[in-house]
């Protein structure tokens, strides 16, 4: 019995970790494609001082979320998200226009896969 | 704890380090933040994820309870080969969360340890998932029926008797397999080796 409420209560943990994870997921989805939508914008309209200054707010919004996004996502998403962030700022840098744009719509899907791939959903559990 | 005090004795020992990663310790004390980033190596990860794993193993192996290999139901045995196996892989590729083994590790001890709780709690729930012992014989006849069903030979039969001490299947009083894929045999009373009831009377 007592085992049993011991191996309940842990299991208890775990449901509650992956709702609050998958909340947490969402939000950063919804968080980081906003930003991702300001940096189109700012090109779309030739700005390249605020994409540039947004393109660094993404990386660093990113940084902050990484520490936590790690426990659960594979690293391997997150190393692709960082390597397309680090040539999204080079493009930027040297107002490479269609690249930029390429790389953003590359970010957006990796940004949307990761919640989409955590989702209660036949797709992912078969 | 246990964590920092190896991270932090290897830093001390000047381990030569393959790959230059930079690792974050939040759990480092402020006397130490100088040293609040060390080289970290694939060693060095794999050791610690090795060790949580093995912690959590044990610890979901001591929830389900001790019991001996070969006492094991097949559905336990399975429990138990699912368990180490879904602990060794984030423990061999560090690109996988930790998470994703420890989670699947407890789900399995959980639902043990709840289909155990069932079939202690329900006769007819622990017939489901436990299941029923079968007579192979009954006073020295052989149930065929039972035989086939569970493709049991006449040969792996006579085998185990043998294994019992007892010559033909005449002699068996009682002939059952049990759930853990045991086998018992009961002689019949002229079959039966003299006990000291027997020269008492």
């Amino acid at each position: 019995m007592k085992s049993f409420i011991i191996s309940l209560c842990i299991l208890a943990l775990f449901i509650f970790g992956m709702v609050y994870s998958i909340n947490l997921l969402f939000d950063f989805e919804n968080e980081m494609k906003e930003t991702v939508n300001e940096v189109r914008e700012y090109v779309k309209n030739d700005n390249w001082e605020e994409a540039q200054n947004s393109t660094q707010k993404l990386e660093k919004e990113w940084g902050r979320k990484t520490r936590w996004l790690s426990c659960f996502i594979e690293h391997e998403e997150l190393d692709n998200i960082m390597t397309t962030l680090a040539s999204l700022e080079e493009f930027t840098k040297y107002e490479e226009k269609p690249e930029l744009m390429s790389e953003l719509a590359k970010l957006e899907k990796l940004i949307e896969h990761i919640p989409h791939k955590e989702k209660l959903i036949p797709e992912n559990i078969f | 704890m246990a964590v920092y005090s190896i991270v932090f004795e290897c830093w001390h020992s000047n381990i030569e380090l393959i790959r230059q990663t930079k690792v974050c310790l939040f759990f480092m004390p402020k006397k130490h933040n100088k040293i609040k980033t060390v080289n970290n190596s694939y060693m060095i990860i794999a050791f610690v994820r090795t060790i949580i794993l093995y912690i959590s193993v044990m610890l979901a192996m001591k929830l389900m309870g001790k019991r001996q290999l070969g006492e094991m139901q097949p559905m336990e045995l399975i429990v138990t080969i699912m368990i180490s196996d879904m602990a060794s892989v984030p423990m061999q590729n560090t690109g996988i969360p930790l998470l994703n083994g420890i989670v699947p590790i407890f789900t399995i001890a959980f639902l043990e340890i709840f289909f155990s709780f069932l079939a202690l709690k329900s006769k007819k729930s622990k017939e489901i998932l436990v299941g029923k012992p079968s007579i192979l014989i009954k006073n020295g006849k052989v149930n065929k029926k039972e035989m086939e069903s569970l493709r049991f030979t006449l040969d792996d039969l006579k085998e185990e008797i043998r294994k019992k001490d007892i010559q033909n299947i005449e002699d068996v009083a009682l002939a059952i397999l049990e759930t853990d894929g045991g086998f018992s045999a009961f002689p019949k009373d002229k079959a039966a080796p003299l006990t000291k009831g027997d020269v008492k009377k």
